[in-house]
């Protein structure tokens, strides 16, 4: 019973998003807000169920003495509610900066060694048809290219002045053009990504309402 | 500096008094009549609105100049301001009613200096000169002679020479009548010397024929006491021989004095002409102007020439009226044409105007001199000894002196004008008529306030020269009043919609109803789409499977649901694919999650089959799956569903013994933080990933640096994983029916693409510009 309940809920709140195509309506209203108010309730019963009773409230319960270490995240937390007070909201900075150092120093760690360093050396391809044949070496050839071209394009500093720098600053103004013309097909395929992933929301949907729903009338 | 808020004289600082009006410094602070704020007492301006905080002295001072050039009773500054039609002297009376009430030489007075009444400060000192001081201007130079009045030109011509007649002035009785004329010409505060503080003292009137008051002060009051005043103390008449050489002196000295006392008058007269014009424009000036804030005891002689004509004549008047030239019969008064004496009459019958003298020059006799009345404001000035009245129309006799009755005195007869000019004297207002404001704000309100200028504008309220405007101005204003004064409706157009855009309104409405179409056609007409539920092979979902199909038997592998609810749709049915070829390999299952709706989402798979640990959501993003990367039992001490993880029957104490890791993701976020934070701990451990199509192209190049094993995109690549890893499967009704829905969806808008790029270059080729 509770599962037919459900797929007539969802069902329902299916027609009401989907009736957002003839325009803003309280019955979209009304569905968007079960949504986010749902899914913020949901997350802060996972959290507690998941983090902080398991982690923070039984440990303390439990045994006290042994976990008194967990005061001090009790005390940040309890910092960082001061944020609220306009009075005392300079003492939440203290938590704030743990989290944010913490954060900024894995992400510097973790992106230099992890996207940065590892990209660059994916781009250093060879060219040689000898190595992998005609088209991988044009495939390697686009890749450089649209690399460093689309880097160019955000080199904003180039020398406007006569001579060797009037012949530069030429140079860079047309592979800026080809730069661009690889973001804007990058863009373009991304895009065309996201319409073909809203596509396939709306395509599951649709297959929930025509399959689903008649499974549950019978 | 304190500049005084009644007169606006400057005062010396520390001042407790006014030395021109005799106000008195309440305090410190002076506030605003225009804002209310308190200010310090020395400023000009108000510090929190910028108005004016000393009055303009030229508002006061109008009154004065016909005033004391009369020796008359004056009219202090801070009384109330005369009706706007009595302004000026010339203004006060008509002029039939002038003629009938003021004595010929007191109009011919009037029109001499009328003119210069025009300006305040002018008429202020103007009286300084007196008209019958006339053998004063003996001494008078040339230069005296180009600056000094026509009538007073007059007055220097007409000087008697005869000296003889000055014995008149040593009438004792005479003269005290000649002190009570001199002292009503003179404000009562600046009177009362003895009271007086120093600064008052400083510019107080002099007082003449003060004899007795001479005689009760004694040498410390001779230290104070102006040198004009000291020698008048000298010609005090001691004993009856000594007169006559005693006035000789005096006169010969006096006219050398009062003559530069004249010429002073008449240059500060022309000075402050010339800062009355600045005084609106600069308040500094007022500063600057000794002649305005501080007068000198030579220029505030009031009365010495009346005291001078009108002593003698009343003792001796065939004497007397030798003063008058008979060449200057046509310029001067009437009452000095007849060569009679000079009277001062009382008028018996009007004692409450009994303490005004006024020149009577019809009257020639009777010479009695009936009792008159004593201001308050005169008594003050009696001195010690001296016999006053016990009732009102009795004027005071100083002790040893005779009665003016005695010597034939009369009152005299006051205009009515110069009555409202008396200290004191307050005018009877009639009821005060409210009238009904017929516009503006104030519209309908009963006894509105006058709009007048209380205060002199703040500098940056003043008025500014007119302009012409610029022509882009004056329409910008032409269109805000014709804006303001059309109705409402009249500006609401109607709103024109060019035919071109009304045709191109319905085009995405179109392509909608194409698009849905497409998407909803193959769930009822299967197989429209030839080839539609097949997909192009994909190497990353190839490479993803063949992943998979390494597997041993009882490998565990780490499935991260990192996508939320919203992407269910799109991201459940690749993930169920995976799952299911996970369970034919055999494998085991350790779900996690880095968001907190991922559990729940993986909760909802069938796991049968598989021994599966849902070790629940992992917070701290970043932070969390570095530490995971140390070890489970530090990062989840229970599961999803609450048991110990130490129990847990995989045995798996850390992600070394995972074989294989792959993240479901609707975000790249959490693709990135598995690669950057636990792929670059554990460079061996394989590590896939299904995402969704719209986040493809930014995760790709994880897959093509070999960070990724392998990726799945959405359904098309569940769809390509499906066919790389069981190509002989046969799919469902509803996964072909929505695979082909995306296919023809997608056709559709590469139709529509195509079309809209073939209109568009279609209208720029032949010249129709979209």
């Amino acid at each position: 019973m509770s599962e037919l309940i459900g797929i007539w809920v969802s069902a329902l709140l299916t027609v009401m998003v989907l009736s957002y195509l003839l325009g803003d309506n309280p019955l979209y209203r009304l569905a968007e807000h079960l949504f986010v108010g749902t899914a913020v309730g949901y997350a802060v019963l996972v959290a507690y169920y998941s983090l902080l009773r398991p982690k923070l409230v039984l440990p303390l319960l439990q045994a006290p003495l042994e976990n008194w270490a967990l005061a001090v995240p009790i005390l940040l937390s309890l910092l960082l509610l001061a944020r609220l007070n306009h009075k005392w909201h300079k003492v939440g900075i203290v938590p704030l900066a743990f989290l944010l150092g913490v954060g900024v120093a894995l992400t510097i760690g973790g992106a230099l060694f992890g996207s940065i360093l590892p990209q660059t050396v994916s781009t250093i391809q060879s060219v040689n048809p000898a190595d992998g044949g005609w088209g991988l070496a044009v495939s390697n050839l686009i890749l450089v290219i649209g690399m460093l071209s689309s880097l160019s394009y955000f080199y904003f500093t180039a020398d406007s002045g006569a001579g060797v720098g009037r012949i530069k600053s030429g140079f860079l103004r047309a592979w800026r053009g080809v730069g661009k013309w690889f973001i804007m097909i990058t863009f373009g395929a991304i895009f065309a990504s996201t319409v073909m992933a809203r596509l396939s929301l709306l395509i599951g949907r649709l297959q929930f309402l025509i399959y689903e729903l008649p499974k549950s009338l019978r | 500096m304190i500049y005084c808020p009644n007169c606006g004289t400057a005062n010396r600082d520390g001042s407790s008094f006014c030395n021109q009006c005799g106000h008195k410094f309440g305090g410190s602070k002076t506030t605003c009549p225009a804002c209310g704020s308190d200010n310090p007492i020395e400023n000009l301006f108000c510090d929190a609105c910028g108005a004016k905080l000393a009055p303009l002295v030229t508002r006061g001072v109008e009154e004065k100049p016909g005033v004391k050039g009369l020796s008359l009773p004056t009219k202090p500054i801070d009384d109330e301001p005369l009706p706007e039609d009595e302004d000026t002297l010339g203004e006060v009376l008509p002029a039939e009613e002038g003629e009938e009430d003021i004595p010929d030489w007191l109009a011919r007075l009037r029109a001499t200096i009328g003119p210069e009444n025009d300006s305040p400060q002018e008429g202020r000192d103007v009286a300084a000169p007196q008209p019958n001081a006339a053998p004063l201007f003996e001494s008078l130079g040339e230069d005296a002679d180009e600056e000094v009045p026509e009538w007073l030109q007059q007055l220097k011509e007409s000087e008697p020479s005869a000296p003889e007649e000055e014995e008149a002035v040593e009438s004792p009785a005479l003269e005290e009548e000649a002190t009570v004329a001199a002292e009503a010409a003179e404000p009562e505060g600046l009177i009362t010397e003895s009271d007086a503080l120093p600064e008052q003292r400083e510019v107080a009137a002099p007082q003449p024929d003060a004899a007795p008051l001479f005689e009760s002060s004694g040498e410390d009051a001779d230290e104070e006491t102006p040198e004009w005043l000291q020698q008048l103390k000298e010609l005090e008449p001691s004993a009856p021989d000594e007169e006559e050489a005693t006035v000789a002196a005096e006169a010969a000295e006096s006219e050398e004095e009062i003559a530069e006392s004249a010429k002073e008058v008449v240059e500060e007269t022309a000075a402050e002409a010339e800062f009355d014009d600045k005084a609106l424009a600069d308040s500094e000036s007022l500063r600057e102007m000794p002649g305005q804030v501080e007068t000198s005891p030579e220029a505030a002689q009031p009365p010495e020439g009346i005291d001078i004509l009108a002593i003698p004549a009343l003792s001796e008047p065939a004497e007397t009226a030798a003063l008058i030239p008979e060449e200057d019969e046509g310029d001067l008064a009437a009452w000095l044409q007849q060569e009679g004496p000079v009277i001062l009459e009382a008028d018996e019958g009007e004692e409450d105007r009994a303490d005004t003298i006024v020149f009577q020059p019809e009257e020639t006799s009777p010479r009695s001199l009936p009792p008159s009345d004593i201001p308050a404001w005169l008594e003050t000035l009696a001195p010690e000894g001296a016999v006053l009245p016990e009732e009102l129309g009795r004027a005071f006799t100083p002790a040893g002196k005779p009665s003016p009755e005695d010597v034939g005195l009369e009152r005299a007869e006051i205009p009515s004008w110069l009555e409202e000019l008396r200290p004191g004297h307050k005018k009877e207002e009639g009821p005060i008529e409210e009238t009904i404001e017929a516009a503006g704000l104030l519209g309908g309100l009963r006894g509105a306030l006058k709009m007048v200028g209380a205060v002199d504008p703040a500098p940056s309220q003043r008025t500014r020269p007119a302009s012409t405007p610029a022509s882009a101005t004056a329409a910008h204003a032409e269109m805000l009043t014709r804006l303001l004064n059309e109705p409402a409706s009249a500006l609401v157009k109607p709103r024109v919609v060019p035919t071109a855009a009304r045709r191109s309104r319905g085009l995405p409405w179109l392509a909608f109803l194409l698009l849905f179409a497409a998407v909803l056609i193959p769930f009822f007409v299967p197989g429209l789409v030839p080839g539609g539920n097949t997909v192009p092979g994909s190497e990353a979902a190839a490479d993803l499977s063949s992943q998979i199909q390494s597997l041993k038997q009882g490998d565990v592998v780490l499935v991260s649901f990192d996508y939320d609810p919203g992407a269910s749709t799109e991201l459940d049915w690749p993930v169920r694919v995976i799952l299911d070829d996970l369970r034919a390999k055999g494998a085991n299952l350790l779900i996690t999650s880095v968001t907190p709706t991922g559990p729940g989402l993986a909760a909802r798979f069938d796991m049968g089959g598989m021994q599966t640990v849902l070790l629940g959501y992992l917070p701290g993003q970043e932070m969390g799956l570095q530490r995971l990367a140390t070890g489970l039992e530090g990062v989840f001490s229970v599961d999803f569903q609450g048991n110990p993880v130490s129990e847990a029957p995989l045995g798996v104490h850390s992600l070394k013994d995972v074989a294989l890791i792959i993240t479901a993701a609707s975000s790249q976020e959490p693709v990135r933080w598995w690669v950057e934070q636990v792929k670059t701990q554990m460079p061996s451990t394989p590590m896939g990933a299904v995402v969704s199509g719209a986040i493809e192209p930014v995760v790709r190049p994880y897959y093509a640096s070999g960070q990724l094993v392998g990726l799945v995109s959405g359904w098309v690549g569940g769809q390509a994983y499906r066919q790389a890893a069981a190509p002989t499967e046969a799919a469902s009704k509803e996964d072909i029916a929505a695979m082909e829905a995306q296919s023809l969806a997608h056709l559709t808008i590469a139709l529509l693409i195509v079309l809209g790029n073939i209109a568009y270059w279609g209208r720029r080729l032949f010249g129709r510009q979209p």
